[in-house]
């Protein structure tokens, strides 16, 4: 031991507190130590008077009640009021710190994975020319830190990827976008349409109706082009219930052409009255939006503009002609939009 | 360590402790009287855990009994050796008296003390040792509690006036 360890154990000579080892320690190093001797010769006194049983027992009486435990001690502080009202300040403190960490935090910059898809051509009637495929813009799937695997044709559905982080704006939508419009070949939606069911996981299925001299609409016959005059609507399938908003693209931007409530599988035509018309040759965009709830669609420009920036989506033919545009269906879903491009020759 | 090491040792020391409290010749000669006394009375006490707090107390006690006889006969730095009566270690009336004088003083002072020292000195009077007294204080270490009990001593010593005993 140090001289100044040995130093630390004199307090204990005078009241018997030491064991046998550290006597022989401090004794040892007194005997070496002139200083140390006389301070342990100084201890004598108390020591002598301290070894009485009476005296112990009289400073003993002068030290006061013992102190509490230490938890009998703060259990004593806690029952005062003042112990209550900071314990339930400090409470209060850790409930609003842990909630504001548990916030989710702005999610960093997400993966992107580009999938060029291809839209290959319905086999079309035998008298029919055999179209060319069309190359489709890239879908794209915006998704913090999740890989979408690209599969391959006439692969089953696959579950609907998980709810996209909430800072991540524009909310989640769903963006099928082709170009050239004008070459999506009608007849291969509209088979499609009536070959497949309303998936139940889609967002919509839809086929092009084309409006006949009799005043009816019919779907547009494969391997038909639009012609500049021609009546269009859409038929659609909404694969949930919510509110169905059809828009135009015009110079001034987008304008509802018409907007309802939809009941789950069932097929409307949009828009119900009228018809979307072009009397000359014209390229005409058109976006299909199906909300959850009819008050809250938020910007359509924005909804738009991220349709346009690749934002969420994942375009696939599920089965030959059919497409589908697939959205994230989170707790709320959010707006499921589609953008149609259509040519009038 | 052997006792007549011990004893060796303990010679020197107690002569220039006791060199430190009295005059003279005096220092040598009480230091002879302890060793005669511990030769004569004490022969079979060969320990140092006994030997060194045993020499201690008959220093003391010689010590205490020349400053009282010189007192009285005003001969405080003209005392001879001779006539210091070897104390038999036991207490006499004046003991006692400087004994009970001293146990209010110490009652008063470590009335003073703050919490943990009160406690920690508690502890000691009821006869726990460090390692105990650690683990019922629930200190991190023994060190620890060397140290509390270090800094207790050295404040109470000072409520005390600097000294343990009551004169000087």
């Amino acid at each position: 031991m140090s001289r100044d360890e040995i130093q630390k154990l004199l307090g204990g000579y005078a009241t018997g507190t030491l064991t046998e080892a550290e006597q022989r320690d401090l004794f040892a190093a007194a005997l070496e130590d002139q200083e140390l001797f006389d301070a342990l010769a100084k201890e004598q006194a108390l020591h002598d008077v301290l070894r009485e049983p009476a005296a112990r027992r009289q400073l003993i009486e002068a030290l006061g009640p013992p102190r509490e435990p230490f938890g009998v001690r703060v259990w004593q502080w806690l029952r005062r009021p003042a112990g209550i009202a900071m314990t339930a300040g400090l409470a209060v403190t850790l409930i609003i710190g842990a909630i504001v960490l548990r916030k989710p935090q702005p999610a960093a910059r997400p993966e992107t994975i580009v999938a060029d898809a291809t839209l290959r051509q319905a086999p079309l009637p035998e008298t029919a020319p055999a179209p060319k495929p069309v190359q489709a813009r890239s879908a794209v799937i915006r998704r913090p830190k999740l890989k979408v695997a690209v599969q391959e044709e006439a692969a089953p559905v696959p579950a609907p990827p998980p709810p996209a982080a909430p800072a991540l704006p524009p909310a989640p939508v769903a963006v099928a976008q082709f170009a050239p419009p004008p070459v999506l070949p009608a007849a291969t939606v509209s088979r499609a349409s009536a070959a497949g069911s309303p998936s139940s996981v889609s967002p919509f299925t839809y086929s092009l109706l084309v409006g006949q001299p009799d005043g009816t609409y019919s779907p547009v016959a494969a391997g038909a082009a639009l012609r500049a005059g021609d009546s269009v609507r859409l038929q659609v399938t909404p694969g949930s219930s919510g509110f169905l908003y059809l828009f135009r693209h015009s110079e001034s931007g987008w304008r509802m052409i018409t907007g309802q409530p939809v009941e789950q599988s069932v097929s409307y035509q949009l828009p119900s009255t009228g018809a979307v018309e072009s009397i000359q040759p014209a390229q005409i965009q058109l976006l299909l939006v199906l909300s959850s709830q009819g008050t809250t669609l938020g910007d359509i420009d924005l909804l738009a503009s991220g349709a346009d920036s690749k934002a969420k989506a994942t375009v696939r033919r599920f089965a030959p002609g059919l497409m589908a545009a697939r959205a994230p269906a989170p707790v709320s879903p959010p707006p499921a939009v589609l953008k149609i491009g259509l040519e009038f020759h | 360590m052997e006792r007549e090491e011990i004893l060796r040792k303990l010679r020197e020391r107690i002569v220039a402790f006791a060199a430190s409290h009295l005059a003279g010749d005096i220092a040598e000669d009480l230091a002879q009287e302890v060793l005669i006394l511990l030769h004569e009375k004490y022969h079979q006490v060969d320990r140092l855990e006994e030997l060194v707090p045993l020499s201690l107390q008959i220093a003391r006690f010689k010590i205490m009994s020349l400053r009282r006889k010189s007192q009285r006969h005003g001969e405080y730095t003209q005392v001879s050796v001779t006539d210091i009566q070897l104390p038999d270690l036991e207490a006499d009336p004046a003991t006692l008296l400087e004994r009970k004088l001293m146990l209010e003083r110490l009652a008063k002072a470590v009335a003073q003390l703050g919490d943990r020292c009160r406690e920690l000195l508690r502890l000691k009077l009821q006869g726990m040792n460090f390692g105990e007294i650690q683990k019922h204080m629930g200190a991190q270490s023994i060190n620890t509690v060397y140290t509390w009990d270090h800094r207790c001593r050295k404040h109470l010593l000072e409520l005390m006036g600097g000294d343990w005993e009551p004169h000087k």
